[in-house]
């Protein structure tokens, strides 16, 4: 049992995690549980479809923006971009998809916004048959539909 | 391999909303659901103010018979400030004559035979308004148009001010007012303006707040009012002047938004020009001024858009004119490979995807032209 002020998050494939409760309550998702039922408090926390590899990059991310939200002198803004830059960098395309969907879930907002944003930047300006092999989108529209679809956006081009 | 279609749907609409509106053109063009999600009125009503998002303002304006978009250049390092390409309709063909509203992305835009478009200057959508059967051009009637968004009735609403009895003075002694709807697709007829609406003004209603504005005055003591149209009531109401100004006459100045205000121009004849700002819109006692002197005395003014904190895009003499707030600086505006461009009827339009159809069919209700 985690001792007084941590939290004992649990991964799906059981990995358990202590870390502190300003940490876990980066997520809205934790912070409600927590707040509405003191067992989770006390005991483990299950945090559903998400994996030990994905939990410690989200307790990585929390952990540095917890620090900071509490002592700005230590941590500047500056540090923190630089912080959130080199995080997302640093994954490859399926862990960036599993922190977007498990920040969705634990409604981390911040980390949330900095994963979209990044994604958006990924696919700005590529051309949809380049979105489709990225993304591994299959084109559903018949050549007609694609040419009247075409037609409709030559502004874009 | 990661796919984007297995993420949930609002997880794609924060990622999408995200991206310039060139990129949104062309992901339409990816497959079915996305050309479906990025075609939706909601998604297209959230991308014009979702957090971070920050969509590029243009310029818009007539040149000779063309429609002409003005982009500012970005790059520090280039000689031009900016740039300026035709503005061309697929499948349509006309000569232009004046642009009488902005608002979301969507244009109005009259041409010479006097009909009334509402365009999307970005995505080249055109739409023709019918003419109101009982708005009939006699040849001796004059209009003065308002665009807005009704966010009450989410809905998009043209204004026109009709005069068609100029013989008295300068000021017209009856003028009706008609809304068209652009959701219901209808004019209606509301009656007449308790207001003269000076013939010094012929420029088009300035939209703000909800309301468009006019100059004008009382019918009674002939005193100068900004008279302001509210879309969602229907009903004009006063917004307060410049305690400064001389109450009984400012009907000759020009009304304008800088920066998301409401603000009155005043062009003295004498090497200056007053710009009033009313920082908090409906409060008398916001109102500010800034003064543009070394002026020619015949120099007329008009600001057309606020470009960042410190410039101020202007209207001189019918060419565009940067004023520098902070160094109080006048100077002709660069314009690549445009060295005199002749402008009329300049406005500022924000890029979108807003579209002038953007009811869908199911949501499109036809009421009949009636009198009210």
């Amino acid at each position: 049992m985690a001792s007084k002020g941590n939290l004992t998050l649990k991964s799906c494939n059981g990995k358990e995690f202590i870390v502190e409760e300003k940490v876990a309550v980066m997520s809205t998702t934790i912070k409600n549980m927590v707040d509405v039922d003191d067992s989770f408090a006390q005991g483990v926390i299950p945090i559903i479809g998400v994996d030990g590899k994905i939990l410690a990059k989200l307790i990585e991310y929390c952990k540095e923006h917890a620090e900071a939200d509490e002592d700005e002198e230590v941590k500047s803004e500056e540090y923190l971009k630089k912080f959130d830059e080199k995080f997302v960098d640093e994954l490859n395309l399926n862990d960036l998809y599993d922190l977007l969907k498990a920040s969705n879930y634990l409604e981390i907002t911040k980390l949330l916004n900095l994963l979209c944003q990044k994604v958006a930047s990924m696919i700005k300006g590529k051309k949809p048959e380049e979105i489709r092999r990225i993304f591994n989108i299959k084109n559903d529209f018949t050549p007609e539909e694609e040419e009247e679809i075409n037609r409709q956006n030559p502004w874009a081009f | 391999m990661a796919n984007l279609a297995s993420l949930p749907q609002e997880l794609i609409s924060n990622i999408l909303l995200r991206l310039p509106i060139k990129s949104i053109g062309q992901f339409r063009c990816v497959s079915k659901p996305l050309c479906s999600l990025l075609s939706d009125p909601q998604f297209i009503k959230t991308q014009l103010t979702a957090p971070g998002v920050d969509n590029p303002e243009k310029l818009i304006f007539v040149l000779g018979s063309f429609l002409l978009a003005l982009t500012f250049t970005s790059n520090g390092n280039s000689n031009n400030d900016a740039s300026v390409k035709e503005i061309i309709f697929p499948q349509i063909q006309e000569r232009w004559e004046n642009v009488v509203g902005s608002c979301n992305g969507l244009v109005l835009v009259l041409n010479e035979e006097h009909n009334v478009f509402l365009a999307n200057p970005t995505t080249l959508e055109l739409l023709e308004i019918p003419n109101f059967s009982l708005a009939v051009d006699s040849g001796n009637s004059f209009s003065w148009y308002g665009f807005g968004y009704d966010s009450a009735s989410d809905d998009y609403k043209i204004v026109t001010l009709l005069n068609s009895d100029m013989g008295i003075g300068d000021h017209c002694a009856s003028t009706i007012v008609d809304v068209y709807s652009v959701k219901m697709r209808a004019w209606r007829r509301l009656g007449n303006s308790p207001y003269h609406h000076s013939l010094y003004d012929l420029d088009s209603g300035v939209y703000i707040n909800g309301a468009i504005h006019w100059l004008a005055s009382f019918a009674v003591g002939n005193f100068s009012v900004i008279a302001a149209f509210d879309l969602a009531s229907e009903e004009f109401k006063e917004v307060q002047p410049p305690s400064a100004l001389d109450k009984g006459n400012f009907k000759c100045n020009k009304l304008v938004v800088l920066k998301g205000c409401l603000g009155m121009v005043v062009n003295h004849f004498n090497g200056q020009t007053d710009v009033w700002i009313m920082k908090e819109y409906g409060m008398g006692e916001s109102w500010t001024k800034f003064t543009i002197d070394g002026l020619e005395h015949f120099d007329v003014l008009k600001p057309i858009y606020q470009l960042g904190n410190e410039v101020v895009v202007l209207d001189k003499n019918c060419e565009f004119a940067m004023y520098n707030l902070k160094e109080g600086t006048l100077r002709d505006m660069v314009i690549a490979d445009n060295p005199d461009i002749f402008i009329y009827s300049a406005m500022s339009f924000v890029e979108s995807l807003v579209s002038p159809r953007f009811y869908n069919q199911n949501e499109e209700q036809h009421i009949p032209e009636d009198e009210v």
